[in-house]
């Protein structure tokens, strides 16, 4: 018995090596840094929607995002509303507008000015291959809702 | 006698607070990350404003961009209007064009876009991009853009 418990105070703390993983979780870190976004809007594409290239380096804002795929389906925060009839306004997509700036108005009541939403600004997003003219319609239906202000989600080109 | 100096085993350091944290700010940081850069271009001018009295000496710059598919038309001037046009491939052009302009009227910064029902959203953004910045600089060109739905005729 005694000779055991000799034994086992002889035994040191095994010694693990973990630079490999540091020199991984520094690479993370630095890849997950690189791709931090300050930005409070939050983008989910829709199937078939290949967004158009640019310039532009302005940061997005959080607003309702209205996005137009490849089928003309349209969506309204995600959720789909329809597909773009082939000429005229899209009713169900200026209600469904109407219907999330009333939301906003509601929760900027709860909130202080500084951090109220903008009610006037709509965040759209279309396929790079559309044609303006259903951009044209898009931002009509948006402005029928009683929004102003139209942002065109892009992505970035390097 | 033998003498001889015991070598001091250096001390450890305890790195388990600092893996603490960099576990906790990777969490932090994956939650946050955003894989595709996106970027916003558009238009923050309201649809119409109230025209003021005041009698303007200079012709103001009313600058408007007519886009199709194979010409941009830039057009300049309210009193004696002129217009030049290029080739949709001239963006460099069309920039130096441009940024000259801008030179002459430094308060400007808006600017009239028609565009033809036709032409891509790709063209389109490809059009804003050349408007807005020098290449090269972060010099604002025309950041303020009027859509104008009647489109090009």
């Amino acid at each position: 018995m005694k000779k055991r418990f000799a034994r086992r105070k002889n035994r040191e703390a095994i010694d693990v090596d973990i630079t490999s993983l540091l020199d991984i979780l520094t690479i993370l870190l630095v890849f997950l840094l690189k791709s931090y976004n300050a930005s409070d809007l939050k983008l989910d594409l829709q199937k078939n929607l290949e967004m158009a290239d640019s310039d532009a380096r302005a940061m997005t804002r959080y607003a309702p995002v209205v996005q137009v795929n490849k089928e003309a389906k349209v969506y309204l925060n995600n959720k789909e509303i329809g597909r773009l009839p082939a000429s005229g306004e899209m009713a169900v997509l200026t209600e469904a507008l109407k219907k999330a700036k009333k939301g906003i108005v509601d929760d900027n009541q709860k909130k202080p000015a500084n951090q109220q939403t903008n009610i006037d600004l709509v965040n759209l997003v279309f396929d790079k291959e559309m044609d303006y003219e259903i951009v044209q319609r898009v931002m009509h239906d948006s402005a029928l809702a009683g929004y102003s202000q139209f942002k065109f989600i892009v992505k970035g080109n390097y | 006698m033998k003498v001889g100096h015991k070598m001091k085993k250096p001390e450890k350091l305890n790195l388990v607070p600092i893996l603490d944290s960099v576990f906790i700010f990777i969490f932090f940081l994956l939650m946050s990350a955003q894989f595709v850069d996106v970027y916003e271009i558009g238009s923050s001018v309201p649809m119409m404003k109230e025209a003021k009295n005041e009698k303007q000496e200079k012709d103001p710059l009313n600058l408007t961009l007519e886009v199709s598919k194979t010409q941009i038309v830039v057009k300049t001037g309210l009193r004696s209007p002129r217009s030049r046009t290029f080739a949709s491939e001239q963006k460099k052009e069309i920039r130096d064009y441009l940024t000259e302009l801008k030179r002459q009227h430094p308060k400007e910064n808006t600017m009239i876009l028609k565009a033809d029902p036709k032409i891509s959203f790709q063209n389109l953004v490809t059009v804003i991009d050349t408007t807005q910045t020098e290449k090269g600089s972060k010099e604002e060109l025309f950041s303020q853009i009027v859509f104008d739905n009647n489109g090009v005729k």
